[in-house]
C-alpha cells in the first residue's frame, strides 16, 4: 500500500474547512468525503484526521454537536463557524496565490 | 468573541475532562467500527478487518494524545498529576518531607517578621489621604534653650500659633506634642499616652471618626480649659471594652471629668512611628503657664502641602518666614542668645510616614534583616543538597519513567513541582507565624516605661515578600535537583563515577553562612554581656525609686522642703529600708540636665551635666566619695551653695588636680548668680545611658534649692528585693498625704531596660546562631553520610586491600576537614565584612575580635567533626565482601 501523501498541516485545515462548508458532517463523513473527492489520492491517515479537528475547534472556527447519523448511532456532527468561513476565505486566498506561484514556477522552469 | 469561545473550550476541557474524553473515544469507536463494517462488506472476516481496521487507522492512543495536546489541556493535566504524585512521594517519606517544610517554615518565617518590622519602620506611610503631600516642619540652626517636654520638643506654642498665622504656602498646618498623661485620681499613677493636638490635626490630616466627632478649630482657642478630648479607636477597645455609649462617658483628667467627644478611626495610630496615642487634647488645655512659657518647647510641625506648590517652592517660602516668626517669638534669653535665636530658619522634610524619631535608632533592623536572609539561604543550601541526595536515590525511578517516554523537561517539571509544593507549604507555615514573631520582638523592645507600637498588618505586600521567598527559595534549593533529576532520567541509571564537587561546594557555603551568623551571634551576646557588667559607678541592685509628684495647688514653695523632708524621715523609717536619699535625675532614666560650666569667669563655658541630691545619695548609690566632704544638714538655702563633682569634671574643668575648694560658675540668663564651691569630690557616674564614656556631672545640695521641685524622687536601698518595698512605702504615702502621685521603678530594672534594643539584638543573632548552626551540622551529617554511602564499595575495596579502619575514618575526616576548612575561609571572609558594617552596634568587643572567631572556628570545627563521625565510622566498618556484592 502507498505511503499516503505527506499533507501539510495547513492544507488539511483546509480541506477540512472546506469539506464541512458545504454541509455538516462528521468525522467519518470527512474522512471519506475527502477520499472520494480526490478521488482516493489523498487518503487521509484516518486518525491524524481527530487531532486536526481539534485543533480547528480549539481555534473557534468550527462547532460541534452529537445528532443522530445515517451510521445508525449518534455521531459529532462538525460545522463551520463565522469564524472559520473567514478563516475559509483567507486560507483559499492563500491558497491560490501559493498554487498559482508553484504553477507559474513549474511551467517556467 | 472568538476569544471568549476559545477560552470557553478551554475550561470545558479542564473541568469536563472525563466528558471530553469520552466523547473522544465514542468518536473513534464510531469510526473504526464504520471501517470494520466496510472491511467486512468487502468480503473480510470480522477478526482479521478489526486488525486491518486499526492499522488503517493508526495508533488510536496516540492520536488520542494529541488531540489533548491540541486542546492545549496538557499542561495544567500534567500540573495535577505532578501535585498529586508529589503529594504521594511526600507521604512515603513524611520524616524528609517534615524536616523541609520546617526548615524552610523556619527560614521563610523569620524572614517574613524581620521584613514586616522592617517594612512598617521603614517603608511604611501614614494611614492617611494622599500621605506623600505631607511634610514636617524642621528647624535648622541651634540658639533653642530652656524645657524640653517629651519627644516633640521642636517648638513653643509661640512659635506655633505665629507660625500659624504667617505662613501662605501650605494647604494646613498642624501642631502636636506628646506627654505622659496620668488617669489615676490620686495615688500610683497610671500613664497613658497623651497627644497635644492642634485644632487643625485632625482635619488637616484627613481622619475620619468612628465615633462621634473629632477635636476641630472651633475647639483650640486661648482659655478653653477641658473642652473635651478625642480617644484612640485601640484604648477605646482596651479601655472601655468598645462601649458604644463611650461618649456619654469622661475621662478624669488633671481633677476634672472631661467628656469624650469622640474616637478615631481604627488604623489611625497617631503621626509618630513607633508610638500610638490613646488620649488627643486641644493644646489650649495644656497648663497656661506653658502655652505662654517662651522657654517651654513641647509641640512639632507638620504641613500639607497645596497641590499646586512644589516642595522647592514651599520651603523657599518657609525659609523668608523664619526671621519674622523667630522674631517674634523670641525667649527671654540674654542677649547674645537671642541673637543665635533669631537665626534658627525653618526647613521642610518629608513627612509621608510621620514623625520617625523610632526610625533613627533602626539600622540594627537592616543588619538583621541581612543577617536573617542568610538564615534562608542557609537553608536552601540545605536542602538543596538534601534534595540532590534525594534525587539520586530516585535515579531508578526517573530511568523508569525515561523509558516510558516521559521527556526530560517532563521530568525536570515533575521535580519542580514536588520543591515548588515544599516551598509553598514551608512559605505558608512561616507567613502563619510571622505576625506573632513580629509582635513578640516589638513587646521585647517595649519596656515597663515605653511602650513601643507598629502598626503591623499583614497585608498584600507582605504576602507578596513571602511569595517572592518561597519562588527565590525554590529556584536556590530546588533547580539543581531538578536539573539533575533530568540528566539523570535521560543518561539512564548510570552507574558513573560522581565527584561530589556541587554538593561540597554547598558545604562550603553552608559553613560559610554559618560561620557569618555564629560571629555575629557571640559578638552581639557579648556586646550585651559587655553593657551589663560594665563599670557604672554605681549599685543599681537594690535600690527602689519612688518618684512623687507634689502638687502646687497643696504645697505653696515655702512648706515644701519640710513636707518633702518629713516624708524622706518617713520612708526611712520602713523596716528593710536601710538607707533613703534623693535624686532629681536619676543615671539612665532618660531624662537629663546639663549646662555650660566655666572654671573662670573669662572661659570659654563647657557642658557639664547636673543633678541635685541629698545627704545620704552617694552612700545609698554606693558611689565611693574620693576626698572631701558630702552634703550636710548645715547645707541649706542662705549658706554658700556648695557642689560636689566627679572625677571626669576635675579632668575637663580642673586639668585632674584636686577640685575640693575652688569655685566655678554655671551659665545661666542672670549672670549675678554666685558661683558654686567644690566640699568633695566622688568616683565616676554613668548619666545618660551605659555605653556612654564617663561624662563631668556636678551635683548640687537639694537641701540648698530655694524653691524645691515638686517632682521628688527619694531613692531607697532595700535589704531584700525593692519589690518588698512598694506595699509599705504605699501605706506610707497613704499615711502622708493620699493626694501624693507616686511612680516606682526598680532601678536595676531600668537600666536594663535601657539596653532592650541591644538585649534584643543579643537574642536574634543568638537565635540565628543556633539555627544556623543546626542547620549546618545536620548538613555536615548528611552530606557527609550520603559521599559515605555512595563510597561503599570503594571502602570495601580499601579494606579488602588492607586499609585500616582508622585509616578509613580519617580518610573521611580529612576530606571534611578540606570543607570545613574552605567554609571558614569564606565565612571569616564575610564574618569581618559584616562586622565592620556593625561595628557602631558592638559594645567593649573589636569586630575582629580574635578570641571570638577562634571560638567560632573551635565550636565549627567540633561540631562539624561530631556530625561527621558517625557516617566516616560506619565507613570504617564496611564488610569487604558484602561491599563487593552491592554492584
Amino acid at each position: 500500500m502507498p505511503k499516503p501523501s505527506d499533507l501539510l498541516q495547513g492544507t488539511l485545515d483546509l480541506l477540512i474547512l472546506k469539506t464541512i462548508a458545504r454541509q455538516p458532517l462528521h468525522g467519518w463523513g470527512i474522512a471519506k468525503r475527502i477520499q472520494v473527492l480526490s478521488g482516493d489520492v489523498l487518503a487521509v491517515g484516518q486518525g491524524s484526521l481527530y487531532p486536526a479537528l481539534h485543533r480547528l475547534e480549539q481555534q473557534g472556527w468550527i462547532s460541534a454537536e452529537w445528532k443522530d447519523s445515517d451510521l445508525g448511532r449518534s455521531a459529532k456532527f462538525y460545522v463551520l463557524t463565522r469564524e472559520g468561513r473567514k478563516q475559509l476565505d483567507r486560507e483559499l486566498q492563500s491558497w491560490h496565490r501559493l498554487s498559482s506561484a508553484m504553477q507559474l514556477l513549474i511551467e517556467n522552469a | 468573541m472568538r476569544r471568549i469561545r476559545i477560552l470557553g473550550h478551554r475550561l470545558r476541557s479542564l473541568f469536563f475532562r472525563s466528558r471530553r474524553e469520552d466523547e473522544l473515544a465514542r468518536e473513534i469507536d464510531l469510526h473504526v467500527n464504520q471501517l470494520v463494517k466496510e472491511l467486512m462488506a468487502d468480503g473480510m472476516r470480522e477478526a482479521e478487518a478489526r486488525t486491518e481496521a486499526r492499522r488503517q487507522f493508526g495508533p488510536a492512543e496516540v492520536m488520542k494524545e494529541e488531540c489533548r495536546d491540541m486542546r492545549r489541556v496538557g499542561l495544567w493535566d500534567d500540573l495535577f498529576r505532578d501535585i498529586r504524585f508529589a503529594l504521594r512521594m511526600f507521604r512515603k517519606s513524611p520524616g524528609f518531607t517534615l524536616a523541609a517544610v520546617i526548615t524552610l517554615a523556619l527560614g521563610i518565617g523569620a524572614n517574613t517578621a524581620i521584613f514586616q518590622l522592617f517594612d512598617a519602620v521603614r517603608l511604611r506611610t501614614l494611614p492617611v489621604p494622599r500621605p506623600e503631600e505631607l511634610v514636617m516642619i524642621r528647624i535648622n540652626g541651634e540658639g533653642r534653650m530652656g524645657n524640653f517636654r517629651g519627644r516633640n520638643s521642636a517648638v513653643t506654642n509661640a512659635i506655633w500659633e505665629e507660625f500659624q498665622r504667617r505662613q501662605r504656602s501650605f494647604a494646613g498646618v498642624i501642631a502636636f506634642g506628646d506627654t505622659l498623661l496620668n488617669l489615676a485620681p490620686s495615688g500610683e499613677l497610671r500613664n497613658v499616652e497623651g497627644l497635644w493636638v492642634s485644632g487643625s490635626f485632625f482635619s488637616v490630616l484627613g481622619v475620619r471618626p468612628q465615633l462621634g466627632r473629632l477635636i476641630s478649630t472651633g475647639d483650640d482657642h486661648p482659655g478653653c480649659g477641658w473642652p473635651g478630648v478625642v480617644i484612640s479607636h485601640a484604648f477605646w477597645q482596651r479601655e472601655f471594652g468598645s462601649d458604644p455609649n463611650v461618649l456619654s462617658r469622661t475621662l478624669p483628667i488633671d481633677g476634672q471629668s472631661v467628656p469624650i467627644l469622640g474616637v478615631t478611626q481604627p488604623e489611625f495610630f497617631g503621626v509618630e512611628l513607633g508610638r500610638r496615642f490613646d488620649v488627643a487634647m486641644p493644646i489650649c488645655s495644656a497648663p497656661s503657664a506653658d502655652l505662654k512659657n517662651r522657654m517651654h518647647f513641647f509641640l512639632n510641625l507638620m504641613a500639607r502641602l497645596k497641590p499646586e506648590v512644589p516642595q522647592r517652592v514651599a520651603r523657599a517660602e518657609l525659609l523668608t518666614l523664619s526671621r519674622g516668626v523667630f522674631e517674634a517669638t523670641v525667649p527671654p534669653y540674654s542677649p547674645r542668645d537671642q541673637a543665635r535665636f533669631t537665626q534658627l530658619q525653618f526647613d521642610l522634610a518629608d513627612g509621608a510616614a510621620g514623625q520617625a524619631g523610632f526610625r533613627d535608632g533602626s539600622e540594627p533592623l537592616t543588619f538583621v534583616l541581612g543577617m536573617v536572609s542568610f538564615v534562608l539561604l542557609l537553608a536552601c543550601a540545605n536542602l538543596a543538597s538534601m534534595m540532590l541526595a534525594r534525587a539520586t536515590a530516585r535515579e531508578h525511578e526517573f530511568a523508569v519513567r525515561a523509558s516510558l517516554g516521559a521527556s526530560r523537561w517532563r521530568i525536570v517539571r515533575q521535580v519542580l513541582v514536588e520543591n515548588l509544593l515544599l516551598a509553598f507549604a514551608g512559605a505558608s507555615a512561616g507567613a502563619a507565624a510571622a505576625p506573632a514573631v513580629a509582635g513578640m520582638l516589638m513587646r521585647m523592645l517595649s519596656t515597663s516605661r515605653e511602650k513601643y507600637f507598629l502598626p503591623l498588618e499583614f497585608d498584600m505586600r507582605l504576602l507578596a515578600y513571602t511569595f517572592f521567598l518561597g519562588a527565590t527559595a525554590t529556584l536556590l534549593f530546588g533547580l539543581a535537583p531538578s536539573l539533575r533529576a533530568g540528566r539523570m532520567a535521560t543518561r539512564g541509571a548510570s552507574a558513573s563515577r560522581e565527584k561530589f564537587i556541587f554538593r561540597r561546594a554547598l558545604l562550603v557555603v553552608q559553613v560559610a553562612l554559618c560561620m557569618v551568623l555564629l560571629t555575629a551571634a557571640l559578638l552581639f551576646s557579648r556586646s550585651f554581656h559587655n553593657l551589663l557588667s560594665t563599670e557604672l559607678g554605681f549599685q543599681p541592685s537594690g535600690v527602689l525609686v519612688v518618684n512623687t509628684f507634689f502638687d502646687s495647688r497643696h504645697y505653696a514653695p515655702e512648706s515644701r522642703l519640710p513636707a518633702i523632708e518629713e516624708l524622706h524621715r518617713r520612708l526611712s523609717a520602713i523596716p528593710g529600708a536601710s538607707l533613703v536619699a534623693r535624686g532629681y535625675v536619676i543615671p539612665i532614666s532618660g531624662s537629663s540636665w546639663d549646662r555650660g560650666a566655666r572654671a573662670n569667669l573669662a572661659d570659654q563655658p563647657r557642658a557639664t551635666n547636673l543633678t541635685s541630691v541629698s545627704d545620704d545619695y552617694f552612700r545609698v548609690m554606693n558611689t565611693p566619695l574620693l576626698t572631701g566632704r558630702t552634703f550636710n544638714s548645715g547645707d541649706r538655702p542662705n549658706t554658700t551653695p556648695v557642689a560636689i563633682v566627679n572625677q571626669a569634671f576635675a579632668k575637663r574643668f580642673f586639668d585632674g588636680k584636686n577640685p575640693v575648694g575652688k569655685m566655678f560658675w554655671l551659665d545661666s540668663v542672670d549672670e549675678k548668680d554666685p558661683p558654686l564651691q567644690i566640699v568633695g569630690l566622688v568616683a565616676n557616674a554613668k548619666y545618660d545611658s551605659i555605653a556612654e564614656e564617663f561624662g563631668p556631672i556636678a551635683y548640687f545640695a537639694a537641701s540648698q534649692e530655694r524653691t524645691p521641685r515638686l517632682t521628688v524622687r527619694y531613692l531607697i536601698r532595700s535589704t531584700a528585693s525593692p519589690d518588698s518595698l512598694i506595699n509599705p512605702v504605699k501605706q506610707v504615702i497613704a499615711g502622708f498625704d493620699p493626694r501624693l502621685h507616686i511612680r516606682f521603678v526598680v532601678l536595676q530594672t531600668q537600666i536594663e531596660e535601657s539596653v532592650s534594643g541591644r538585649r534584643v539584638l543579643a537574642a536574634l543573632t543568638s537565635a540565628f546562631g543556633l539555627l544556623g548552626a543546626m542547620i549546618a551540622l545536620t548538613g555536615v551529617f548528611g552530606v557527609t553520610a550520603y559521599i559515605v554511602a555512595r563510597r561503599y564499595r570503594e571502602f570495601g575495596v580499601r579494606l579488602a586491600l588492607g586499609a585500616t579502619s582508622s585509616g578509613i575514618v580519617r580518610l573521611v575526616l580529612s576530606e571534611l576537614a578540606t570543607v570545613l576548612l574552605a567554609g571558614v575561609l569564606l565565612g571569616g571572609t564575610f564574618a569581618l565584612a559584616a562586622g565592620r558594617i556593625a561595628s557602631t552596634l558592638l559594645y567593649g568587643v573589636q569586630p575582629h575580635d580574635a578570641p571570638t572567631f577562634l571560638l567560632v572556628i573551635a565550636l565549627l570545627g567540633v561540631g562539624g567533626f561530631t556530625a561527621g563521625l558517625i557516617p566516616a565510622l560506619r565507613a570504617s566498618r564496611v564488610p569487604p565482601v558484602e561491599a563487593l556484592r552491592v554492584e
